[in-house]
């Protein structure tokens, strides 16, 4: 059978690109895509009014090469090495702007330039539809896609561009999208709406150790790690503007989604399947158990919590979306913030960029994902969890001891209060025997300093309840009281018997402890419980904090 | 009348004069004393005449342009000048003659006082770095209070001079030491704008009572760039040392643009000074700057003291009329910019 270029409509690009680039930041992330892979190192995009620019200092491009660039799914990049390769990417902005210019330069060439006429083809493309559907033409009238990029697309011989048209040192490439469509471009507008996007999307570095504090950290083992590994990892500086608000962009991750601004040293694990490198993770977990911050409410940040996949640098769908590997709950999931990045060649990013493309390797990938990835980071938020409720556990049963001896008196003369003290220490000493295998390093020593403090107090409490139930004189009793008192009260100074109260600044906070999973609605729920019912009902800050603790221990006594 | 020919209509031999002869030297003389290239705010062209003329001191541009002058922005509106500005300044930006620039949609007034332009986005102006150079050419808009619709939909008015406050407020809260700037600024001699208007009817201090009274006695179309000149002495001289920056006013440059239409063109030099105990005090004396004489464009496109616009208290210049030379024989620069 023979095909002829008027089996290809042009409508293909259209339909093509709306359905690739739905959101019109994609199309500035398929330019920078562009440039990584011609080698940058440097990216600018500059958004104003009615136009799009994005520069950079890559290799640029000859005739030859620009000439290519004009087909259709038809690329020369290597897919797995490049992060474009699809040989759509270049028409993107199809539906965003009415024009798009290249100008590009090779190293000691002269500049070539590229103008793609979009809305002369967008016009086309709608004046035919209109009349297909009246009736006035057939399918067999609609013009092919090769006419409609020969009428639209102007690309100048060689050395038809004067120098001065695009006087670069070095090399590089400058995409201009002009005219853009006003009713796609608000989320182009808005500075932090598109540097959240950016940050999220496109290869940056990470903030310096200010900023985040294993940033710089994470960035030299990513790159030790694909090294050793034979594996292609690229940065690349971007700046951005819209308006006159100008930053560079970095990785989004800063201290300040911790809990006290501080995360726990990051974890780092290599995916391989039969001895194949895939890529490799890493994950900061929370210095305290709970969720990494959620944005402040009327900021545009964005959720940090869990991990994201990313192809080399370019995300891939969404932190959500890996949550399911890592069991039903996101207790855990969401303690860490981290990537989860491919380098292997092999695994690639579906067109839209939202999953990988189904193969055997993505199966193995998954399965690596799901039984050695997500186990590792599980087991080190368990095990910290662990060991900090035991701290916790540590830090509780010093308080009430302290409080024990505190009322502690050896003149009383009810016998039952001194039988209550020995119930109390009996359950003292029995809590922080069960935790004791949970205890590391000076908990474990501290533990052990309260078992023995709380043990002699007892004796010396049972001694009391014995005089006291046998009737026997007192008049003996209060040098061998002293002593005893004396030195468990120098092993609890570090304890306050009024810090039994937990100070949870919110319910929320409450309900994390409790390791209950709340979903946005209900998160949003008792946040309005909370402030409407819950701090009314207290006069002070210290009577919140003792109706969450009751509340706690009410739930937990169910 | 196509947008390229209305750019040449206004594009007059005295604005060229001015833009070459008057504002470059000057702007060279800022560029050495700096040290860096310039930032320019203001009104181009859609051309960006001015600009591309000083491109050797300027590299980058923070612009406005309203989409249909005289009339209030409307969302309706063609926005065909402020993509013709854009693109303009897109061109000399590829072309590596800018660094960046940005395009304010709407009056410089509206975007001032209320915050953000016209495009849907409400795009804020946000200003980063130190302005060096305002350029208001205010030369085709005589009204003044414009009138724009605020966030709640609400008719508001905004003035001018409003505007020029605004901006030097903005350029005071930029941390920078020793910020030096030029600020012109062309006005109709039929400036009618409703602060014009309440200055006249209302002097706020004998030294204006006075030139007032004396101008007022001048036939109908000779007073008006006297009184003109006095309110822009008179405003500017307070927004300057409202914001702690010290004027130096130089001769006003009295021309003709298009169609005759009398301008006045004025040029004023900003220096930053410690905000000590209160307010700065300007070296010029309002009295002495009324006294000044205007200057005119002659045949030879020279500038010299206008002869047939003189009043008898007037004190001359002299001849070497030289922008450089004027303000380095003013005291603010023997006292805040000889090193």
């Amino acid at each position: 059978m023979k095909v002829s270029k008027f089996d290809v409509g042009a409508e293909v690009i259209s339909i093509l690109t709306k359905g690739m680039y739905p959101d019109p930041r994609d199309a500035v992330r398929e330019y920078i895509q562009n440039a990584i892979d011609a080698g940058s190192k440097d990216v600018e995009v500059k958004v104003r009014q009615s136009s799009v620019v994005i520069e950079d200092n890559g290799l640029g491009m000859d005739y030859q090469i620009l000439r290519k660039a004009i087909r259709v799914g038809v690329s020369d990049k290597k897919p797995g090495k490049d992060i474009g390769f699809m040989g759509i990417g270049i028409y993107s902005a199809f539906h965003l702007c009415d024009k798009l210019s290249i100008f590009t330069r090779r190293k000691q060439q002269l500049p070539q330039s590229l103008e793609m006429d979009f809305k002369g083809m967008r016009s086309i493309l709608s004046i035919q539809k209109e009349r297909r559907l009246s009736g006035e033409i057939k399918s067999e009238d609609l013009i092919d896609l090769q006419s409609l990029l020969e009428q639209f697309i102007v690309l100048p011989d060689e050395g038809e561009v004067l120098e001065e048209e695009y006087p670069i040192e070095g090399s590089g490439t400058r995409i201009e999208l002009e005219g853009l469509n006003p009713v796609l471009d608000d989320l182009l507008n808005d500075f932090d709406d598109l540097s959240n996007y950016l940050e999220d999307v496109v290869p940056l570095h990470f903030h310096n150790k200010e900023m985040f504090e294993w940033g710089e950290q994470i960035e030299k083992k990513i790159e030790q790690i694909s090294k050793i590994n034979n594996a292609h990892f690229e940065l690349i500086n971007l700046k951005l503007q819209v308006g006159t608000k100008i930053n560079q962009l970095f990785r989004p991750y800063t201290n300040d989604i911790f809990a006290n601004n501080k995360a726990f040293e990051p974890e780092f694990i290599e995916i391989k399947y039969n001895n194949n490198f895939i890529g490799l993770a890493w994950g900061c977990l929370n210095s305290q158990r709970e969720r990494i911050k959620l944005p402040i409410k009327d900021t545009k940040g964005r959720n940090l919590r869990g991990f994201l996949l990313k192809k080399q640098g370019f995300s891939i769908g969404h932190r959500d979306d890996l949550s399911k590997y890592f069991g039903g709950s996101n207790t855990h999931y969401h303690r860490y913030t981290g990537e989860i990045i491919i380098l292997n060649e092999q695994l690639l990013p579906n067109a839209s960029r939202n999953d990988l493309e189904a193969s055997e390797l993505k199966k193995a990938f998954l399965i690596q994902l799901q039984t050695k990835v997500a186990p590792y980071f599980i087991s080190i938020s368990n095990k910290f969890q662990e060991e900090d409720k035991a701290r916790e556990v540590l830090k509780e049963q010093g308080n009430h001891l302290k409080k024990v001896l505190a009322e502690y008196n050896p003149y009383n003369d009810n016998y039952n209060i001194f039988l209550e003290q020995i119930q109390e220490l009996d359950n003292i000493i029995a809590k922080l025997k069960s935790k004791k295998s949970k205890f590391i390093d000076n908990d474990k020593k501290e533990s052990d300093k309260l078992i023995e403090s709380a043990t002699k107090l007892k004796r010396e409490v049972l001694i009391k309840f014995q005089e006291l139930s046998s009737k026997k004189a007192k008049s003996t009793k209060a040098k061998s009281d002293i002593n005893v008192t004396t030195e468990v009260a120098d092993n609890l100074t570090k304890y306050k018997a009024s810090d039994l109260v937990e100070k949870y600044e919110s319910l929320i906070l409450m309900l994390e402890s409790l390791e209950i999973d709340l979903n946005p609605s209900l998160n949003r729920l008792f946040e309005l419980i909370d402030e409407r019912f819950i701090q009314g009902l207290a006069k002070s800050k210290t009577e919140y904090y003792h109706l969450l603790n009751q509340l706690k221990e009410d739930f937990e006594n169910e | 009348m196509n947008n390229s020919e209305l750019v040449k209509k206004f594009d007059t031999n005295n604005k060229q004069v001015i833009r070459k002869k008057w504002a470059k030297p000057l702007l060279a003389y800022l560029h050495s004393v700096v040290e860096k290239k310039l930032l320019y705010l203001g009104l181009p062209d859609t051309e960006a005449l001015d600009i591309i003329e000083w491109l050797d001191y300027i590299d980058v541009v923070y612009a406005f342009q309203c989409r249909d002058y005289p009339n209030p922005s409307a969302p309706d509106q063609d926005r065909k000048n402020v993509l013709a500005l854009e693109s303009t300044l897109r061109r000399l930006e590829r072309t590596r003659k800018l660094v960046t620039f940005d395009v304010f949609d709407g009056y410089i007034e509206e975007v001032l006082v209320r915050g953000y332009d016209n495009t849907p986005t409400y795009k804020e102006f946000l200003q980063n770095d130190i302005i060096t150079i305002y350029n208001l050419d205010f030369c085709g808009q005589v009204t003044s209070p414009i009138e724009y619709v605020d966030i709640q939909g609400k008719k508001q008015q905004a003035y001018k001079f409003n505007a020029v406050d605004r901006l030097l407020n903005y350029q005071k809260n930029i941390e920078f030491p020793n910020k030096k700037f030029i600020m012109f600024l062309t006005l109709h001699c039929s400036y009618d704008g409703k602060e014009f208007e309440n200055f006249i009817s209302n002097p706020h201090n004998t030294d204006i009572e006075n030139y007032i009274t004396t101008v007022k006695s001048l036939s109908k179309g000779k007073k008006a760039p006297y009184l003109v000149k006095a309110f822009v002495y008179d405003q500017l001289s307070r927004f300057f040392t409202q914001n702690n920056f010290v004027p130096e006013f130089l001769p006003t440059i009295y021309y003709k643009g298009d169609k005759e239409h009398p301008l006045l063109f004025f040029t004023i030099i900003g220096t930053q000074v410690e905000n000590k105990s209160g307010l700065p005090s300007p070296f010029q004396k309002l009295k002495s700057l009324l006294n000044k004489p205007f200057l005119s464009i002659s045949d030879g496109d020279e500038f010299s003291e206008n002869s047939s616009l003189k009043l008898n208290n007037d004190i001359s210049i002299g001849l070497n009329v030289n922008p450089i030379n004027i303000f380095k024989s003013s005291k603010t620069f023997k006292n805040l910019w000889k090193k």
